[in-house]
């Protein structure tokens, strides 16, 4: 079928079903669904793409619950693909310009969400979420990352809130207070553990160049700085910069902070371990990817706080990594995916399930005062309340500006960061540097 | 009915048709809708944007494609001036006269080349670990040092890069010299032996010299093959740290696939192509491989 | 054949096969110390495989610990069973299988179709043909990727199994080796008299020619087999259903994932090595002779 033929097609069948979908499925979020969906009730399998098999679990749920709810008018089976965060978008764009094999459903990582900017491939591929949303809008915490030309395309799957996990144990044993209040006691108190028992109270990236910026970016947002604003220009070249990395590579030098290639793999799992790392700036994630899966053994041990500000402000969280869940537009399943990211991504029960699964923080504000959140005890952090953690960190959380030329910034960032890092150059000349190398690469 | 000779004139062509069939269809389409790309922006959806050479004239603006070029120059030189060399002298050794288990050896080489790629580089990954690998172990074991930051410093991991391709490629190559010693007529040495010649001497006056279509065979293999080096820098680093090992097909995966640039990415991949039949060819003419009489 | 060839023996097939190693023989003076750095070799090239290999048998905690354990203790096959009951290993294993299978089959017939023809045929066009085919060795797979993944679709192409073979069945290694190989080993005696017993061109391939080149054949067998079995990087592009990934793909979305699946990810390559390796043991004759056949008598 021809390009136009097809989109043709799709636009007289939309006009049918969009009638048959008058009956609202979901009273709450009701509101038309825009698009041309062919399949407008009945069995429908869904194509769902994500590099994270808790999602695909949750999701999996999620339809099982809502196909089975009273009134629903789709009756969902899942075919989910699992492949790296990267390797999906690669395959979603390939078989775009193919122009056929595309998902239903697919999760774009926050990193790699800059690929679908260019081109207008976000814009050709994805539905426009807007007028989904709009019954939440207020409500809903993060957008900016997927958002392109100030339109929605992606819904956040995990608010990725930055806190300070902690080992109550040794802190007890150090005799380090637990609620220390700036960045700089703390790493004035790191350094001198690490000279008397060579523990560190966080860790700096060395690995590839995400990994090392991504540490960074974490505290910069923090601090109030950022990469880019939001009309696209970079915003790097700052005092808060050079503050945030300068504060890094001290703590490498001093031994506060740990060099490690990055927070996933096995060389930070030992140092877990064998207790080298007692403390770490973290997203909620964290929780269960590298703790629980990692060090399973030292459950009851790590607490969690929210962060020690910076002595020159700031706010009191961050946030690092997150998933843009998308649906690809004009298919006949637009309509029936686009019920199942509703029910998982924008209700009580869907965000609910989420958490249980895997950790998943709430992608609306409301739900941070919610009591079943609010409730909740997290054994693995020896009955901490997580919420009375993540709620005023949701209240003081910084916002981050997606931009197509995230990657060259990242490559440009990489190399100089690295070696202030370790100790080779001045935190203010690497900025310098990076940005330099970033303006004369960015192209267009 | 055709004639004898007649059918013996078009055999050849029946006989390399269903190669060159699947070959034009595979390999040499595709290279020409990559070269038309090469002179559009294009985004991977969509109709590509014709616009002429820009692509080339960016490309050699481009700092991080000359950095590309220089380490994918710099493997280049390694794998000629380290990997063939250690190849022959393992070669060497291996046909010493009265060497037991010599298949044992030459099978226990092969190994590296054996295994995926994938595989390879991920164990290397955990072996380059400054704190926990086994390469830093092994180095504070014997020596009670060992702190090399291997994949974090630039130039270690550079190293690093070119270790792993030593790793994988010696064993292979030095098959190849060994096939060659095994073929050097023995009057050559038994004559040599006669005038007197010493050890050294034989080798670069018999061996050497008789080894120089073999040799030339493998060091042209290696150049066109370490010259598209991929996998090795894009599993231990993704290229970095910055840049420090970010290879030229790297490059063009990374404006492909990360940046979806298909144009630009195009565009580096003709100017490699050209490149590496440049020096293929160069290498070829001066050493003589796979020419027709 | 080159210039540098002329001043060599002719060399038949078997001529000078057994001759001389080495000259008076450092071997024979010191042995010794060619076996200590043999077997130094030994350890370097085996050594990380024995660390996978040991490692796939321990718990995910006790992979990484200073010093290192060379055995596993305790002793567990945990992440073997994990890996099968969790992931789709068999799918990968039949994947990978298959398409090497194929491919290999494809690829040792017509390259050595073309190999001879190129060594035993004068023709028109033969040393343009020979000159493109052997210039796009150079061509980086990355830079026709994207273009034959599209070409394909367009084409209605869907089958996985298909895509996954097409870049790998018509290798221009294969045909310059047959080429190197046929050269020296089919004489042109034997295919004259064949003729006049009055074999016709194609009977003359398959009956005279391809016996004659079996260890060539087994070479580029051996080659095509591992070139597929361990590719990667298409696969990753064409194929979108994780029951049918490749094993390396397979592999590596263990380790991709957040959590660095290391346990599984050793566990998966030990199995994935297994096939490999028993094949390249079997082969290891023919592999080895076959191989350096071309390069040797160039």
């Amino acid at each position: 079928m021809s390009d136009v033929t097809r989109r043709t097609f799709l636009r007289r069948t939309g006009l049918i079903g969009g009638g048959l979908l008058a009956a609202p499925v979901l009273g709450a979020c009701g509101g038309g669904t825009g698009g041309g969906p062919a399949v407008t009730s009945g069995a429908v399998t869904i194509n769902l793409w994500t590099h994270d098999p808790n999602i695909t679990k949750t999701f999996i749920q999620s339809a099982k619950q809502l196909s089975d709810a009273p009134g629903g008018a789709f009756d969902y089976t899942l075919k989910t693909t699992q492949a790296d965060s990267e390797a999906l978008v690669t395959k979603m764009v390939s078989q775009g310009a193919a122009g056929t094999g595309t998902p239903d459903m697919i999760g774009i990582v926050i990193s790699v969400f800059p690929r679908v900017m260019a081109g207008g491939i976000g814009k050709q591929l994805l539905l426009d979420l807007d007028s989904v949303v709009a019954p939440v809008k207020d409500d809903l915490l993060r957008t900016s990352p997927y958002s392109i030309d100030g339109k929605l395309y992606g819904l956040e799957t995990d608010t990725c809130l930055s806190v300070l996990y902690y080992r109550e144990d040794e802190f007890k044993k150090n005799d380090i207070p637990e609620d220390v209040g700036t960045w700089e006691e703390l790493a004035e108190i790191g350094a001198r553990l690490h000279k008397k028992t060579g523990q560190s109270l966080g860790i700096v990236a060395t690995g590839d160049n995400t990994s090392i910026t991504n540490m960074f970016l974490q505290l910069l947002l923090q601090r109030g700085g950022g990469y880019f604003d939001q009309s696209g220009n970079l915003t790097l070249d700052s005092p808060e910069a050079v503050e945030v990395l300068d504060f890094m590579a001290k703590g490498v030098a001093s031994g506060f902070l740990l060099a490690l290639p990055d927070p996933y793999g096995a060389p930070n799992t030992a140092a877990l371990k064998n207790g080298k790392l007692i403390a770490a700036v973290m997203p909620s994630w964290y929780n269960v990817y590298g703790l629980q899966t990692n060090v399973p053994e030292q459950k009851g041990k790590w607490r969690m706080r929210n962060l020690p500000k910076f002595a020159g402000g700031g706010h009191i969280a961050s946030a690092l990594g997150g998933t843009g869940f998308a649906v690809l537009k004009d298919k006949p399943n637009t309509a029936a995916a686009t019920e199942l990211l509703k029910r998982t991504y924008l209700t009580k029960e869907g965000q609910f399930l989420r958490f249980q699964h895997g950790g998943y923080l709430p992608t609306l504000k409301s739900l941070y005062q919610d009591k079943d959140f609010l409730g909740y005890e997290d054994e693995y952090l020896g009955g901490q309340r997580l919420f009375d953690i993540y709620t005023p960190a949701s209240q003081d959380s910084p916002v981050f500006y997606q931009n197509p030329n995230l990657n060259v910034l990242i490559e440009a960032l990489g190399g100089p960061m690295l070696e202030t890092l370790q100790g080779k150059k001045k935190p203010a000349e690497a900025i310098k540097e990076a940005v330099a190398a970033y303006n004369s690469k960015k192209g267009n | 009915m055709l004639s004898v000779a007649r059918r013996r004139a078009l055999a050849p062509y029946a006989f390399i048709s269903p190669f060159y069939l699947l070959y034009a269809l595979f390999l040499i389409v595709p290279i020409g809708i990559g070269g038309y790309l090469s002179l559009t922006e294009w985004a991977g959806l969509g109709t590509p944007l014709w616009v002429g050479l820009d692509n080339y004239t960016r490309l050699f603006g481009d700092a991080s494609f000359l950095t590309a070029i220089v380490n994918t120059l710099l493997y280049v030189l390694f794998s000629v001036c380290v990997v063939v060399p250690a190849a022959l002298l393992i070669a060497q050794a291996l046909n010493a006269r009265g060497l037991r288990g010599r298949d044992f050896f030459r099978l226990t080489f092969f190994i590296p080349v054996v295994l995926s790629p994938i595989i390879i580089a991920l164990l290397f990954t955990l072996f380059y670990d400054r704190e926990y690998g086994l390469f830093n172990a092994a180095l504070r074991g014997f020596f009670g040092w060992g702190g090399i930051d291997w994949l974090g410093e630039p130039s270690w991991a550079k190293l690093s890069v070119m270790l792993l391709v030593l790793w994988r490629w010696t064993g292979y190559l030095t098959i190849f010299f060994l096939a060659g010693l095994k073929n050097i007529p023995r009057e050559l040495y038994e004559a040599a032996a006669i005038d007197g010649a010493g050890r050294v001497h034989t080798f670069f006056n018999v061996t050497l010299p008789m080894l120089k279509p073999v040799t030339a065979f493998v060091a042209v293999t290696v150049m066109v093959g370490t010259a598209q080096i991929l996998e090795e820098p894009m599993l231990l680093t993704k290229g970095g740290p910055g840049e420090a090992t970010l290879s030229v097909a790297m490059f063009i995966y990374r404006e492909a696939f990360t940046r979806q640039q298909l144009g630009y990415a195009a565009a580096a991949g003709v100017v490699m192509f050209v490149i590496v039949f440049l020096i293929g060819r160069t290498a070829n003419a001066v050493l003589g491989v796979g020419r027709e009489k | 054949m080159s210039a540098l060839q002329t001043r060599r023996a002719p060399a038949g097939p078997g001529a000078h096969r057994t001759a001389a190693p080495g000259s008076k023989s450092p071997a024979t003076r010191r042995p010794r110390l060619v076996y200590v750095l043999l077997i130094a070799l030994v350890v370097m090239f085996v050594l990380p495989l024995l660390w996978a290999l040991s490692s796939s048998f321990k718990h995910r905690g006790d992979i990484f610990t200073y010093p290192p354990q060379p055995l596993p203790s305790p002793f567990t096959l945990e992440n073997y069973t994990r890996l099968l009951d969790t992931q789709p290993f068999w799918g990968w294993f039949a994947t990978s299988t298959i398409v090497a299978v194929v491919s290999t089959t494809v690829s040792v017939f017509v390259c050595a179709l073309a190999g001879f023809a190129f060594a035993k045929y004068r023709f028109r066009g033969k040393r343009l043909l020979f000159d493109v085919m052997f210039s796009s060795m150079a061509v980086p797979f990355a830079v026709i990727v994207v273009p034959l993944f599209v070409m394909l679709v367009k084409a209605g192409v869907t089958n996985v199994y298909f895509s996954l073979i097409v870049p790998w069945v018509a290798p221009a290694f294969g045909i310059f080796m047959m080429r190197q190989y046929a050269e020296q080993a089919v004489p042109d005696s034997v295919l004259e008299a064949a003729r006049i017993d009055g074999a016709s061109e194609f009977g003359l391939f398959t009956r005279v020619v391809l016996p004659l080149l079996r260890p060539a054949l087994g070479a580029l067998a051996v080659w095509s087999f591992l070139n597929s079995y361990n590719s990667f990087f298409w696969p990753l592009i064409v194929v979108s259903d994780p029951a049918q990934y490749t094993l390396p793909l397979g592999i590596q979305s263990l380790y991709a994932a957040e959590g660095r699946q290391v346990d599984l990810v050793l566990a998966g390559s030990v199995l994935a090595a297994v096939p490999s390796l028993i094949m390249f043991i079997l082969l290891r004759k023919q592999l080895l002779d076959g191989l350096t056949a071309g390069a040797v008598k160039s």
